[in-house]
């Protein structure tokens, strides 16, 4: 039952089904241990960032709702942004400085924005919304911890200077992309 | 002058950085997708990074990276419904705000519009993406259906490039000729001046 649902989370992630939130990961593969980091802020961004636009929602009109998505996931991000940078700082100066990097880029991730604009589509409860984003979130921790893995092996002195890198991980994000799409194709 | 025709095609955050992979590979499967793209990356980038400038640079990052998607975020309302009466068979769904709130332009802005010579960066830069992403639905429709905004021109040759994973295959393609393909210029050059 556990190993099915951690299929249908791999299946149903949006990092290898439509690439999303790629840069962020390829970014963040540079520096190691940064991958996890952005996996990790990455589920909290789509978690809650996810409920709090749920909630802006009933504050729109549902003719102009579409449009001001973008605008409500903008501020909320960007609000959990600075709260999140306030918080570290008051733990610990050094370790603010080593996670600034992956913090702004899950604010600003793709996977966050796609996420948050899924869940708000299908709700608009702030529980069923947190829900949808922390599953949605989860699918791409597990996606990141898999690339973690793969890491040294794409960014080794054995791989070819043109694949190298972030590329690499792209040709290899898309070789996982059609494996799974051939394994689960309905997930 | 002639530099700057040189380099181009070598100086867009998608072939250089890897960014806006995924509205590439999964959003521009035809002509009509890459041009609406397109249209509204331009919009908002011509738009919203000149008035990011604004933002004073002695804010904290987290603070600035709020107004710098505020402001994208904004001026997609209007870029959204212009697109949507040029081009009333493309659905934008979630692809057009992934656009308009690229890294490029929001955690990343400073890196690439910054400096100096903003506004020439600024052109290049939608210039360069606005080109490829065109260019890429356009062939990612040829290949895929066998159309050219859905003229029938021949039988679909690589019907598996239309999927997500088969744009993604065609962008790795066209960053791995990106790094290769002047290496191996420049090394033709330099034996035809040594023999």
């Amino acid at each position: 039952m556990l190993l099915a649902d951690f299929l249908v989370l791999l299946g149903q992630n949006l990092l290898f089904s439509e690439f999303l939130g790629i840069p962020s990961v390829a970014d963040a593969g540079r520096r190691g241990r940064g991958l996890l980091r952005a996996g990790i802020f990455t589920l909290f961004f789509c978690t809650f960032g996810a409920g709090f636009t749920a909630l802006l929602r009933n504050l729109l009109s549902v003719r102009t709702e579409k449009l001001f998505f973008p605008l409500c996931i903008a501020a909320v991000c960007g609000v959990m942004d600075i709260l999140l940078m306030l918080l570290f700082r008051l733990i610990s100066k050094k370790m603010t400085e080593a996670i600034a990097p992956q913090l702004h880029a899950a604010a600003c991730s793709s996977a966050v924005l796609a996420a948050i604009l899924y869940s708000t589509d299908y709700t608009h409860e702030f529980g069923i919304a947190l829900r949808y984003g922390f599953r949605m979130g989860c699918g791409y921790l597990l996606a990141c911890i898999l690339l973690r893995l793969a890491i040294p092996t794409i960014c080794g002195k054995k791989m070819p200077a043109a694949v190298r890198g972030w590329r690499g991980l792209f040709l290899y994000c898309a070789l996982l992309s059609m494996a799974g799409a051939c394994l689960f194709p309905t997930a | 002058m002639q530099n700057e025709t040189k380099r181009l095609p070598y100086r867009d955050p998608v072939l250089t950085d890897g960014l806006l992979a995924a509205p590439l590979a999964v959003f521009c499967e035809s002509f009509a997708h890459g041009l609406a793209g397109a249209f509204v990356l331009a919009v908002v980038m011509l738009i919203a990074v000149p008035l990011t400038a604004l933002v004073p640079r002695k804010l904290p990052l987290s603070v600035r990276i709020l107004f710098y998607s505020a402001v994208c975020a904004l001026v997609y309302i209007p870029a959204a419904l212009f697109a949507a009466t040029l081009f009333p068979t493309v659905s934008g769904g979630i692809w057009l705000p992934v656009i308009a709130l690229m890294p490029a332009v929001t955690v990343c802005r400073d890196r690439y519009f910054g400096g100096k010579g903003m506004f020439r960066n600024l052109l290049r830069t939608v210039l360069t993406v606005s080109l490829l992403m065109t260019v890429f639905g356009a062939v990612r429709e040829l290949l895929g259906t066998g159309t050219l905004s859905g003229r029938a021109v021949l039988t679909p040759p690589l019907p598996f490039i239309l999927t997500p994973a088969g744009g993604m295959l065609l962008l790795c393609c066209l960053c791995i000729a990106r790094v290769y393909l002047p290496k191996r210029i420049r090394r033709e050059a330099e034996d035809r001046a040594a023999g």
